[in-house]
């Protein structure tokens, strides 16, 4: 009857884990974050799923092979080169060139996250840093946009670019306006842009699954989309607080990256009332950038930007010590 | 035309007046430093060792130019380093005296040879392992042989051998005390370099639960005072003990020493 | 309404495994091994000798120093050997290894004291040392010098929680002896002259709940049950003051400086026999548990009964024991053999298999800060551990490692499987 009892285990407590993993987050948000992709397929066509999936595999190779060149341990289980590739994807235009897409997931691997020190140490968002080195390199390619037109592919620029384009010169009062979109329209995706940004219902169901399952916090989403808003509100319109909330909120890849980029974990802070602040910044740099910047987007930049202030917050928004005086 | 004239002048007079802002915050916020102690920390060793009671080579150099310490406090610093440190001072070479700092001796010869009670799968740090259960070795007195002492040595002086078991290095130890500090098991002390002769073991534990345990420990079997010339050991509560002040290093008792308990530097 | 603490987290319990099996008395083992050292505080001196003939109950150790306890046989028989056995938490401790007799006779001095009331604040405190009563949460604080505190108090909790998973030795004795709970709380009441008490549950123990109230209103005791939410660590003495009353006690502070005492339910039930019965702590109850378990139980076992008896009274393991706990999952500590003795902080004896308690393969951290949000003394467990990889010990210093109440939940909670908590207790080490 008695087991062989002298092979016991001995480790420190506790001996039990929580079934989460890191391999499982990631795996995770990447299948959350499939269905708005294959919205984006059915709406821009086929060439769509091509940039996915050659964003997806050659992130995944790039990152294989610089383990494989540092010798160090594989770390493609962990599904994060996986994420950090369809993210980039979601970032691109759907008629982006697929060589343009490895250049890409390349770059968003080795400089975003690798030299670093791989998962964990990067200081910017991997995917971001890709899509903005593709857009410094290949300007043109990155804003060809196309409009939803059935079979025939229609360039046409995006919501925002309309705007901005439309507020630079004309008198109207607000962007719905000039926007022949509706809000339907928007919601669905039947517009132009990138992969990713296109159907906000289908994001914004992703991001409650997340919300619900505790994947992310509401802070940073909320700080941004709130900030955007609100300054769009008040500046956004000819004169103030007459900004349209809507297409802003809508358009562009502010859903995309409020729920799925700005609340990445490694690059941004650690603390509730950090990710709040953080999602604050970042809906502060975005509306500046759209209203009064040289872009008609800001996202991306504004995330980028806001990661460099990321130890910074975290030195000054500490958690309460307990028994320390309120 | 005129927008870049605008762009210089404003570029321009905006960096004048950071410049000025500069200028001003280094004369106010100037620390007088005696360029002395930079010098002196130049000369020292670097590695904050803390073998001469101060935190570390900064604080000596303050203390040397404050004359609150003596020039042979360090005894890690090379000969010339320490005749250019007495020249910044203004003393002579006839100050520095060569001081041989006593050296760390790791008294267990345990490792492979002394058995585990269980296999440790925690954090690889003594420390720790120390903590979990007294750690996991048989003796409670051994060596757990996870290389706390060999990381905490700046060095270089210890290393693990093959039979998991700390070896300091006499050429390179300099006594800092750095190992004795981080061993959690106490077994590292600190050994005059004349004296050639040490107990490898720290187990008080009686003969026979030694044997079962370890094959090298001491077994208090008396041969070794009976041996010595000059009585200089003596066995307190089952554990060899030398009198190193007695210790002539016949080395009579590391030969007549039945479990190789006793060991040469 | 239930209250609570911030941060913490509900873990799956496994409580039904043995919540429901009401506690069955083990007999008395043919040997026991009794550690003269099972409390904090001094190692108890040995009153006897090998070949000595001892009774259930007979005084074995006292020591004379103020923060140690009493050991007491828990067999009748022959004291066959004192030497060194292993202890479930110092590894090797000195011990009195005692062959039963198998009568089981009972020391003249065990018998029930016909009146209570008469007994003053002095003579039952003498009764808590004389009878070796200490903290059974696990911690085993000898309870005398906790009732007299040097600083008045207004408030006496009893910690009824039982955050940790499997254990319910605590649930089972309310349920099944909530006369008794009582009127060992009320010595205690009458010990320390406090007017407010609080009995903290967990809002997962509606039953326990349920019976302690119904039993204080039929006896018209002045005695409040609190619900507390179900989350670990809501058994941690602070987070108990914390949720209950809303006071804070800072680290390195002991909680009558907030002007509470927090004595754990067993304890209390275990001063009532001490009192009326006039028995000391030499028997208690243990949950053996474990899915691999054939049987678990809530077993009445003496002190110093063998791990390995315990398993083998719930017949065995249905697949071979990877790790054998004594206490929860969560602060237990795993044992190097089963060849060790109950103790008397021996909450439960937890048997995990291979599956349930596989080597974690550690990852880097990802920064997605659950361990700052669940810490319940609101450290950066994440960033001691990042110091402690990277070797900067000394550095770590600045994240107040010394906070930590070792409840373990940022390491269950980590995604990336990183050993924080060991981490930390390195730190602590070094930091001493």
């Amino acid at each position: 009857m008695t087991k062989k009892l002298n092979i016991l285990k001995v480790t420190s407590s506790p001996h039990i884990r929580t079934s989460e993993t890191t391999a499982k987050i990631m795996w995770m948000v990447s299948l959350c974050l499939l269905p708005s992709g294959l919205v984006s397929v059915r709406v821009f066509g086929i060439h769509a799923l091509w940039v996915m999936l050659a964003a997806i595999v050659s992130a995944a190779l790039t990152e294989w092979a610089c383990c494989f060149i540092a010798k160090k341990e594989q770390t493609l289980s962990d599904g994060s080169a996986v994420l950090t590739g369809l993210l980039l994807a979601y970032n691109l235009p759907p008629e982006a060139p697929l060589w343009m897409v490895c250049i890409g997931s390349f770059v968003a691997i080795v400089f975003g996250k690798m030299v670093f020190g791989g998962l964990g140490f990067n200081i910017f968002n991997p995917a971001l840093i890709g899509r903005v080195f593709l857009m410094a390199s290949f300007p043109v390619l990155m804003t060809k946009w196309q409009v939803p037109a059935g079979i025939d592919v229609v360039s046409a620029p995006t919501p925002l670019a309309v705007l901005k384009d439309q507020f630079a010169g004309s008198n109207v009062f607000s962007s719905a306006d000039i926007i022949n979109y509706s809000t339907r329209d928007l919601l669905l995706g039947i517009r132009g842009g990138c992969i990713g940004e296109a159907c906000v219902l289908a994001l914004l169901i992703a991001a409650a699954f997340l919300l619900y399952k505790k994947y992310i916090s509401w802070h940073t989403p909320v700080g941004f989309i709130g900030t955007v808003a609100l300054l769009t509100w008040a500046f956004g319109g000819k004169t103030l607080f007459r900004g349209d909330i809507i297409v802003p909120v809508l358009s562009g890849g502010l859903i995309l990256g409020a729920f799925f980029m700005a609340t990445d974990y490694v690059t941004g802070p650690i603390t509730k009332k950090g990710k709040l602040i953080f999602g604050i910044g970042c809906g502060l740099i975005t509306t500046v950038i759209r209203l009064w910047g040289g872009y008609p987007e800001g996202v991306s930049y504004s995330i980028l930007l806001m990661n460099t202030v990321t130890p910074l917050i975290d030195r000054f928004v500490k958690p309460r010590r307990f028994g320390e005086k309120r | 035309m005129k927008g870049i004239i605008l762009a210089v002048l404003s570029l321009s007079g905006l960096s004048f007046a950071f410049g000025l802002l500069l200028a001003w915050v280094s004369k106010k916020f100037y620390i007088k430093l005696d360029a002395r102690v930079a010098k002196i920390s130049d000369l020292l060793p670097g590695v904050n060792c803390g073998a001469c009671g101060l935190s570390g080579c900064s604080s000596l150099a303050e203390a040397l130019v404050g004359k609150k310490a003596d020039v042979n406090s360090c005894t890690v610093c090379a000969a010339d380093s320490k005749e250019k440190i007495a020249e910044v001072l203004g003393l002579s070479a006839s100050d520095i005296k060569e001081i041989k700092s006593p050296i760390a001796v790791v008294a267990c010869g345990g490792g492979k040879r002394a058995k585990d009670k269980f296999e440790y799968r925690g954090l690889m740090d003594c420390r720790v392992a120390h903590n979990n259960m007294r750690g996991h070795k048989l003796c409670s007195y051994a060596c757990l042989g996870l290389g706390t002492c060999v990381e905490a040595c700046a060095f270089g002086a210890i290393v693990m051998t093959e039979d998991d078991i700390p070896v300091v290095n006499p050429e390179l130890c300099v006594g800092c005390l750095k190992c004795v500090e981080a061993c959690p098991r106490d077994i590292i002390y600190m050994l005059d370099r004349k004296k050639k002769v040490y107990i490898k073991c720290r187990s008080h534990e009686k003969g026979p639960q030694v044997m079962k345990s370890c094959k090298v420990g001491c077994i208090g079997c008396m041969k070794c005072v009976k041996i010595c010339p000059v009585k200089a050991i003596t066995i307190e509560d089952n554990l060899a003990v030398i009198d190193h002040k007695k210790c002539i290093n016949c080395l009579k008792c590391v030969e007549v020493c039945p479990t190789k308990a006793i060991a040469v530097v | 309404m239930s209250l609570s603490f911030s941060g913490g987290k509900h873990i799956p319990g496994y409580k039904h495994l043995t919540q429901d099996l009401p506690v069955v008395t083990m007999a008395a083992p043919a040997e026991v091994i009794i550690p003269l050292s099972q409390h904090t505080g001094a190692v108890c001196k040995t009153l006897l000798k090998k070949g000595d003939k001892v009774k259930v109950g007979t005084k074995i150790g006292s020591s004379d120093k103020l923060i140690s306890s009493t050991v007491h046989s828990s067999v009748s028989g022959e004291i066959k050997a004192i030497a060194d056995y292993n202890h479930p938490v110092l590894g090797t401790s000195i011990a009195v290894i005692i062959t039963s007799d198998g009568k089981d006779e009972l020391d003249a001095s065990i018998k029930l004291r016909g009146s209570v009331s008469p007994l003053g604040k002095e003579e039952l405190l003498k009764i808590v040392k004389e009878s070796g009563i200490v903290g059974l949460g696990g911690a085993a604080f000898p309870t005398h010098v906790k009732l007299t505190p040097p600083k008045s108090i207004d408030t006496l909790l009893i910690n009824a929680a039982e955050c940790e998973p499997y254990l319910t030795c605590d649930y089972r004795i309310m349920i099944e002896n909530p006369n008794e709970i009582l009127k060992g709380i009320n010595l205690l009441k009458k010990i320390l002259g406090v007017k407010n008490i609080v009995v903290g549950i967990e809002d997962d123990k509606l039953e326990a709940i349920s019976v302690l109230r119904n039993k204080i209103i039929a006896k018209s005791y002045s005695i409040k049950v609190q619900p507390l939410k179900t989350k670990y660590p809501q058994g941690a003495e602070k987070q108990l003051i914390k949720a209950i009353l809303d006071r804070e006690v800072p680290a390195g502070k002991l909680p009558f400086e907030a002007g509470v005492v927090v004595i754990n339910v067993g304890t209390a039930l275990a001063l009532y026999e001490a009192v009326y019965l006039g028995k000391p702590l030499y028997e208690r109850i243990v949950t053996v548990t474990g899915k691999s378990l054939r049987s678990p139980a809530n077993l009445k076992v003496r002190i110093g009964t063998k791990f390995s008896d315990l398993i083998e009274f719930c017949h065995g393991t249905s697949t071979a024991a990877s790790k054998v706990i004594m206490g929860g999952p969560m602060m237990g500590l795993a044992q190097f053999s089963t060849d060790t003795p109950v103790i008397k902080g021996t909450s439960g004896v937890l048997v995990l298999s291979e599956k349930e308690a596989p080597d974690y393969k550690e990852g880097p951290c990802i920064r997605c800060g659950r361990c700052v949000d669940i810490c319940p003394v609101g450290m950066l467990p994440f960033a001691l551990s990042m110091c402690a990889e990277s070797k900067m010990l000394e550095q770590a210093a600045q994240y107040n490692p010394r906070d930590c109440i070792e409840c373990g939940i940022c390491t269950y909670i980590c995604p990336a499987r990183r050993r924080i908590l060991e981490s930390i207790r390195l730190i602590k080490a070094v930091a001493k």
